[in-house]
């Protein structure tokens, strides 16, 4: 399902062209068969150069954002963020759009996105 | 039939080795993008600071899982 919702993100990725949009993919280890870091195959589901991705083994960034137990694992979801929020505390902000699961989502998160850049376009 | 049975399972474990190696191995990025990043309590903060450098864009986080 995880894989599936990479390809969605890079599809959405597609259809914005050159919108002003970095997507950080943030792998985490979070089903039986997740033996270890994302596989290149898994990596190129999201082959565009806006794209910066991570491997978290200790799922850091779901537990910065709440997990604490194996039923509050952050995963699966994508969360957007407009132009010039900045994320300063230990926990990432407030989302403007968070939802999941990413395949689930994708007609959501790619309005929300649209909006997102309307909102971030030059003041 | 021992030597039939030896190919096939010669096969078997070729097949089987590329299937597991598709699925987990190698961690190379595409061509274009950062180096992956590995995270850990000292550098997670850079994660933080790479959303932070990329403030004139929108930014999209993605939890995901490798398999």
């Amino acid at each position: 399902m995880c894989l599936q919702g990479a390809s969605a993100v890079q599809r959405v990725l597609e259809q914005e062209g050159n919108g002003r949009v970095t997507v950080f993919a943030v792998w985490e280890p979070v089903l039986s068969t997740d033996w270890g870091a994302p596989s290149g195959a898994a990596l190129r589901r999201l082959g565009d150069q806006r794209v910066r991705q991570y491997w978290d083994p200790d799922r850091l960034l779901s537990k910065a954002m709440g997990e604490t137990d194996r039923a509050s694992v952050v995963w699966d979801r994508v969360l957007l963020y407009p132009a010039r929020q900045a994320w300063e505390q230990s926990a990432p902000p407030r989302a403007f759009f968070e939802d999941g699961p990413v395949i689930r989502v994708v007609a959501k998160f790619t309005g929300a996105l649209k909006q997102a850049e309307q909102f971030s376009a030059p003041e | 039939m021992t030597r039939k049975w030896l190919i096939l399972v010669c096969l078997a474990a070729v097949v089987i080795g590329f299937a597991l190696y598709h699925v987990y191995g190698g961690s190379s990025t595409p061509v274009g993008q950062p180096a992956l990043v590995r995270l850990n309590p000292q550098n997670f903060d850079g994660l933080r600071r790479d959303f932070n450098a990329a403030q004139d864009t929108v930014r999209v986080v993605a939890l995901l899982s490798p398999t």
